[in-house]
């Protein structure tokens, strides 16, 4: 997935002579086809991520487009009050790419981990989240999310998965009684629990979040407006991310739904793994959710909240 | 002559700090008056202050605290009115403790130590891709040496070699609670510089001919970044603030105002009468 957002930002770089990209030092194998297309536009700055925001910053008050690549948990964390005083201050369209999101960096550990990124960032005025589900989104979104006159944070994962599930927009519609909502990458285990709540209620529907900005609050509010619960899954701890913001929305809007957040529970450290087994380690367990989904509905969901 | 109108132009920006300051019964003085030869010369070397002009020169004030030196340049060298300046720290105002990017003049928002190279850094770097000749001045305190990031900045602009890129440091010898030699003595790694491939060059911070002496020099010989070491001296003009660490925090009193300014205008006249003589 890496490989396509390269393959994307050369295109575009084509065209515009205003991109440039830096690295804090990473992207073995993956920055060489724009590096080799542009040099002059290609600079490493060392593994100084502030050094990578602030100078963003810089070239992006003169009006070029700079894209920051690093790991995600580096990108988002270690220059976090860079991005808050650089590109979000100044409104100015600095895109920061975070390599593997949530725990994408398995044996890497906890240090690698992007399980908070989110939680720190969307909080940002002006500033877009763009997680993309799979290769497809990168080409048919990398375009239109370029055109964005803010900042962007891009949460890219390492590999991708073939995402059939629609993604959430202002033409989704009204979500079902159950409404499934996956961030980005999280859609495989979306589809899982979509695929067990539909064994015992056919009124079920899932779609994956790829945008965070201030337009989501809106589009979710009018998709849950019949929805009883709505499960977010996401590869990020279940608080400050997409489940905080749903709740949030439904607080907000006063709306009668039940919010389950799905993603990582606890501190990941202790365990290390593939990405496959830590999420079996530390996210929820899938079948408390089924339980607590049956137990919802027996209760004649909705009475419950009176 | 102009040597000597730049010194009448610094003691005037002095002199504002002191109204302004007391005005609004404001501190952060002592390191306003360190500052006010550094940001004469910044004013009136930079192209194209306060314009939209895109291949303007750039100044960051890195040390954002001092932001009521680069206020009154900015009111000297015509870019702000007297009427703005006087809304320092009054509701509604763009001119607070910190500079404000919405601000005339100001073109990167700092106050948070340690972030503003980089921007220069970058400003630099768009320039040399733009293939203009506009420069990027910063102005660092010697407190920001503290902030590792300071350092990561250095490096890069070094290892990119950006002559367009050049730093005033203003080593005061003083940070908020203290000396930065018993605090963190991180000024005593100036030779690093050197070693990521700046041009160094020591002068007397308060004298406006040197500093615009190296500027001049490294135009013309200079062979990467530049970073102006300016000695001074915290509280500069104002014998009982020099050196005394408070005066990072406290605003005047009456009796305390009057003292400083007629120090300093009356600095201020024997300027000008060197420059009526010359």
């Amino acid at each position: 997935m890496r490989q396509k957002l390269i393959e994307e930002l050369c295109k575009a770089s084509r065209d515009d002579g205003r991109i440039v990209l830096l690295t804090a030092d990473l992207g073995f194998g993956v920055l060489e086809q724009f590096a080799n297309e542009f040099p002059d536009r290609y600079f490493n700055v060392g593994v100084a991520e502030q050094s990578l925001i602030a100078t963003a910053t810089g070239l992006a008050e003169a009006g070029y487009v700079p894209f920051c690549y690093s790991i995600a948990t580096f990108a988002s964390l270690r220059g976090l009050e860079f991005i808050r005083n650089g590109p979000v201050a100044h409104r100015l369209p600095v895109r920061i790419i975070g390599i593997g999101p949530g725990m994408d960096y398995g044996f890497d550990g906890l240090s690698h981990f992007a399980v908070d990124d989110v939680g720190s960032l969307r909080c940002q005025p002006g500033l877009t989240i763009w997680t993309p589900s799979d290769e497809a989104d990168v080409s048919t979104q990398f375009k239109s999310v370029n055109n964005f006159a803010g900042p962007v944070y891009m949460r890219i994962p390492k590999s991708s998965v073939k995402c059939n599930t629609h993604r959430l927009s202002k033409d989704s519609g009204i979500g079902a009684k159950i409404s499934i909502l996956s961030l980005g990458d999280a859609h495989p285990i979306g589809e899982s629990i979509h695929r067990r709540v539909a064994e015992f209620e056919s009124d079920v529907s899932h779609q994956t979040v790829n945008l965070l900005n201030s337009n989501l609050a809106h589009v979710v509010q009018q998709h849950l407006a019949k929805t009883k619960i709505c499960i977010v899954v996401e590869n990020h701890y279940v608080v400050g991310g997409l489940s905080s913001m749903i709740a949030e929305v439904v607080a907000n809007s006063a709306l009668n739904v039940l919010v389950i957040p799905f993603g990582v529970e606890s501190l990941p450290i202790g365990k290390l793994g593939s990405p496959k087994y830590l999420s079996q380690r530390f996210f929820t367990d899938i079948n408390s959710v089924i339980l607590n989904v049956k137990f919802e509905l027996n209760l004649k969901v909705g009475e419950s909240f009176k | 002559m102009w040597e000597n109108a730049m010194q009448v132009l610094a003691q005037k920006i002095r002199s504002k700090v002191l109204e302004i300051s007391y005005n609004a019964h404001k501190g952060h003085i002592g390191s306003a008056l360190s500052i006010c030869e550094i940001v004469a010369v910044v004013a009136s070397n930079a192209e194209g202050i306060g314009t939209q002009n895109t291949s303007r020169d750039r100044v960051v004030l890195s040390k954002g605290h001092a932001a009521l030196a680069w206020y009154s340049a900015l009111e000297q060298v015509g870019v702000i009115t007297t009427d703005t300046l006087k809304t320092y720290m009054c509701d509604g105002s763009l001119l607070g403790t910190h500079p404000d990017p919405e601000l005339e003049g100001v073109d990167f928002m700092t106050g948070s130590l340690g972030q503003g190279i980089g921007y220069g850094v970058g400003a630099a770097l768009a320039g040399r891709l733009a293939k203009d000749e506009r420069r990027s001045f910063v102005v660092l305190s010697d407190s920001e040496l503290n902030e590792g990031s300071t350092w990561e900045s250095a490096a890069l602009a070094g290892q990119l070699k950006l002559k367009n890129l050049k730093v005033f440091l203003d080593l005061n010898g003083q940070q908020a609670l203290g000396k930065t030699k018993d605090i963190l003595p991180t000024s005593a790694a100036i030779g690093a510089w050197e070693m990521f491939g700046w041009n160094v060059s020591r002068v007397n911070g308060h004298s406006t001919s040197e500093l615009h002496q190296c500027l001049e020099t490294h135009e013309s010989l200079g062979t990467g970044p530049l970073i102006i070491v300016a000695s001074t001296i915290a509280g500069k003009g104002v014998s009982f603030m020099e050196g005394e660490v408070k005066w990072h925090y406290l605003p005047m009193s009456e009796d305390e105002y009057g003292r400083a300014v007629d120090q300093v205008d009356r600095e201020l006249e024997s300027l000008k009468m060197i420059s009526d003589l010359s």
